[in-house]
């Protein structure tokens, strides 16, 4: 979805109800965007079925599709600024331009685990609620979901490798003709005298020192246990 | 343009990852028999044949693996040398249906370089276990090459293939960089020299920093040229600041996503079968080892009773027969010696070829077929790889010492790939001394099971011991240099299929009678010229002190030493027959003869290739160390053995 200014009015769409001020004026949402706004983006944005637009265009609704989808994007803003105000430190205005370009570029997967790195936050920099998710309801632990080296795995646990951190370009392009990539599902088969795993239908035989450098996220394990 | 073949002709080059059934689809496709087997690599060289394809005739190469153009190994570079050299017009990638993803990402490069290709989708019944459903169709549509679905092993879809070559074509290009990295790349490939060919290809291969793709670019280039290009590799790569690798890899990623998630659909699980259940136990390391010793008694009893069973049969119905009929036509004397003496044309040469190693070998083979074809191989690899690594073994020589017990030559060509110095020396040390090839460790399991069972413990105690303490010393003393990384793909566990088991091993022994007998024949020649002429007496004097003194053999052993330089079974073979069937070694001398044999000398066809490997000092070295820890190895055998049985 590339579709920026879709995506902007949207989160307007989501502010303005969080506020109490009209929600489905279209008229409000037009003063509220910084881009030059176009009622084209709106009925576009309709066919995507993503809002609904009524009397002669100047009340807009959003689907429960559309809601869905804003709320993603309002708590992968929020957290962005969460993550660049306090993690990273940056105090002023500008980390708002900054979660902004950030929320755009974040994989929908990275966003539960930023939230749990931060702690599961509630309210943004400005004080406005994140909408929670999945992590948040289960309120995931770190230990459970933050990625893990291959070798602290159990035999027969599978998982979602989130990174492979490689000492040379070699190794690298060696893993990725495997599919041994971010992404990819893999199953942990057997770990001594060698680490073999499961890796889109092949199996792969690899010593520790490589599976150490293969970073997933651990999948099926039940936070309630 | 094509390097060898006629002009006109057209040439097909079959390529893919490996174990996905090349060879097989190559025997196919073109009636010849290509040497195969369920693990990776076994073909290390490419293989060409001429033959007639829709009326046309081609020139067909099969190649080694290759998982995609930026090479990590010396056999994959033999595969991109030969794309760049040959420039081939058609290509066929054999896809192994199960492992559709990999595939692919070898398929975007291919697409790149926009030579007409055909997409060969593989083992597409072990896919449909699997329940993976892949249409072939939409394949089609989605890489704009023709699909082709076969199985390999039963021959099914290869009709469809050759058809399916007549519509070979260039197929969609995979996909576009970001801007700075296209312009890059343009730029380079403009500024390559004309010769150089896929321009475009190989200025991305470049500024990825392929490590082997300068140097075949710099060659083609005129000297006054290089300089420059050079810098303007480096300033790209600098500009791009390691971006590019990151640009590629999503791409090709991201491709290779889209294209299965449209082909494939994957139905829940099947239960794991059988042989996937048996390989899983065969490399666990409380299982495995009991698998592994279950095999290792296979061998003894396949190789001892059953082929002491055919040999006696051969002995009574076609040597002494022969032996007797010569007898009664040529009276005692020089042409009767000549052919059936002790060191004659037909007892040594030929008799001792098909009567004594030739049995051996065929159950040996049979065996050895059988591990191969389940996958057990590189399973075994899996389960011994840390003890290699204490020897300073990692990775793809493990591979390269398996294969050492099929052949001793075919072992040392493939550590070519091996990058460390040290690795490979050590690789080849141990093949070189430690390990019995194919044909002698057959031949030795035959010569002490004469015996009995505690002979084999003694002796294969003795050169385990050996090879291990070998390998750690030489990893201390040797110094450090590049470090291999153990990554290896497992073969999909099979069950054995009888026929295949049978041509496979059918043609290891018509190879090895074709390359074999010429030279059992020549060495009886030689060793009758020598016997005839005093030497081999002489150099058994000279041997004496050391052989009898130390070793505890009798002088006359060297002659079996000297048939073990022409060919490793030539010796073990007359060791067996003339000693050993015969009664005349005693236990203890049997064994320490049997260490001797294995670890003394390579044989002449080994010496070469390791001399071509290793280069002559190195080698020279190597074989100067093993003749002597040989010599030091038998005797200690020799004193334990006499102090451990009472001298009997």
């Amino acid at each position: 979805m590339a579709n920026i200014e879709s995506d902007e009015y949207l989160e307007h769409l989501w502010s303005m109800a969080e506020s109490g001020t009209d929600a489905e004026s279209v008229d409000e949402l037009a003063s509220r965007v910084h881009i030059r706004f176009d009622i084209g983006v709106l009925k576009l944005m309709r066919e995507k079925n993503l809002l609904e637009l009524r009397e002669g265009d100047t009340r807009v609704a959003m689907t429960p599709e559309g809601k869905e989808y804003a709320r993603q994007l309002v708590r992968q803003h929020r957290l962005a600024e969460r993550l660049i105000h306090d993690m990273l430190g940056v105090k002023s205005e500008q980390f708002e331009n900054a979660a902004c370009e950030f929320e755009h570029v974040v994989a929908p997967e990275l966003v539960d685990s930023i939230c749990i790195l931060l702690g599961h936050p509630r309210e943004c920099p400005h004080g406005k609620p994140i909408p929670r998710g999945k992590c948040c309801e289960k309120n995931l632990r770190l230990i459970e979901c933050a990625p893990l080296p291959l070798t602290s795995l159990k035999t027969s646990d599978q998982g979602r490798v989130a990174f492979v951190r490689c000492d040379r370009d070699d190794q690298m392009h060696r893993l990725d003709g495997l599919h041994i990539r971010p992404g990819a599902e893999i199953k942990l088969h057997q770990t001594f005298p060698t680490y073999v795993i499961e890796c889109e239908g092949a199996l792969v035989a690899l010593e520790e020192k490589i599976a150490a450098q293969i970073h997933v996220w651990p999948s099926g394990g039940n936070p309630d246990k | 343009m094509s390097g060898t073949a006629p002009k006109g002709q057209r040439t097909i080059v079959i390529l893919g990852l490996p174990n996905t059934g090349k060879s097989q689809l190559f025997g196919r496709l073109t009636g010849a028999y290509s040497l195969t087997a369920n693990y990776p690599r076994t073909t290390i060289e490419e293989k060409r044949v001429t033959c007639r394809i829709n009326q046309e005739s081609f020139e067909v190469i099969d190649t080694p693996e290759l998982h995609c153009l930026y090479i990590h190994s010396e056999e994959e570079l033999v595969v991109r040398d030969l794309l760049y050299r040959e420039r081939p017009d058609i290509l066929i990638q054999v896809i192994n249906a199960t492992q559709l993803k990999q595939s692919l990402t070898l398929t975007s490069d291919l697409l790149d370089l926009g030579i007409p290709l055909v997409v060969c989708l593989n083992v597409m019944d072990e896919a449909k276990k699997k329940g993976m459903r892949i249409s072939s169709r939409s394949l089609e549509e989605k890489l704009g090459v023709p699909v082709v679905e076969t199985i390999a092993t039963e021959g099914s879809g290869i009709r469809e293939l050759r058809q399916a070559l007549g519509r070979a074509r260039p197929g969609n290009c995979f996909g576009r960089y970001g801007e700075t990295v296209e312009k890059s790349i343009s730029d380079l490939a403009l500024a390559l020299d004309k010769t150089v060919p896929y321009p475009r290809k190989t200025a991305a291969l470049l500024l990825l920093g392929d490590p082997f793709i300068r140097d075949f670019v710099m060659a083609g280039t005129p000297d006054h040229a290089r300089d420059l290009l050079d810098s303007r590799i480096l300033a790209e790569r600098r500009n791009m600041d390691g971006k590019i690798t990151h640009d590629f890899l999503d791409l090709r990623n991201s491709w290779v996503d889209e294209i299965a998630a449209a082909v494939l659909r994957k139905s829940a699980p099947v239960e794991h079968s059988f042989a996937e259940r048996f390989a899983h136990l065969s490399r666990h390391p409380v299982y495995g080892i009991p698998i592994l010793i279950l095999f290792l008694a296979l061998v003894f009893f396949m190789v001892v009773y059953v082929a002491e069973f055919v040999e006696s049969g051969f002995q009574i119905f076609v040597a002494n027969p022969v032996i007797g009929l010569v007898s009664k036509l040529l009276p005692a004397g020089f042409w009767h010696d000549f052919l059936v003496g002790q060191y004659g044309l037909v007892t040594l040469g030929i008799f001792n070829a098909l009567g004594t190693v030739l049995p051996i070998l065929a159950t040996f083979f049979l065996v050895l077929s059988f591990f191969e074809d389940i996958g057990y191989i590189t399973n075994l690899c899996v389960l011994t790889r840390r003890v290699f690594s204490k020897l300073g073994l990692s990775g793809k020589s493990i591979t390269s010492l398996i294969l050492s017990f099929g052949c001793k030559t075919v072992a040392t060509l493939s550590t070519r790939g091996l990058t460390s110095f040290k690795e490979k020396f050590i690789a080849n040390f141990l093949i070189a001394f430690a390990i019995p090839c194919g044909t002698k460790l057959a031949l030795l399991i035959a010569v002490l099971g004469r015996i009995g069972l505690i002979a084999f413990v003694i002796t294969f105690g003795a050169l385990i011991l050996c090879f291990f303490g070998v390998g750690l010393v030489l990893n201390k003393i040797l110094k450090e240099d590049a470090v291999t990384d153990f990554i290896q793909e497992l073969p999909t566990a099979r069950l054995p299929n009888l026929r295949a088991l049978l041509v496979k091993a059918g043609y290891r022994i018509a190879w090895f009678l074709k390359e074999s007998i010429p030279i059992y024949i020549l060495a009886a020649a030689a060793i009758f010229v020598l016997d005839r002429t005093g030497v081999l007496n002489g150099v058994a004097t000279v041997f004496a002190p050391v052989a009898v003194g130390w070793l505890g053999l009798p002088r006359d052993v060297v002659d079996v030493l000297l048939l073990c330089f022409a060919q490793n079974g030539a010796g073990a073979g007359h060791l067996l027959k003339t000693r050993v069937i015969s009664g005349l070694y005693t236990p203890n001398q049997i064994i320490v003869s049997a260490v001797l044999v294995t670890t003394f000398i390579p044989c002449v066809a080994h010496l070469g290739v390791l001399r071509k490997e290793m280069g002559a000092k190195a080698a020279a070295v190597m074989i100067v160390c093993i003749m002597l820890s040989a010599l030091v190895l038998s005797g200690i055998v020799h004193h334990v053995v006499a102090f451990l049985l009472g001298g009997r």
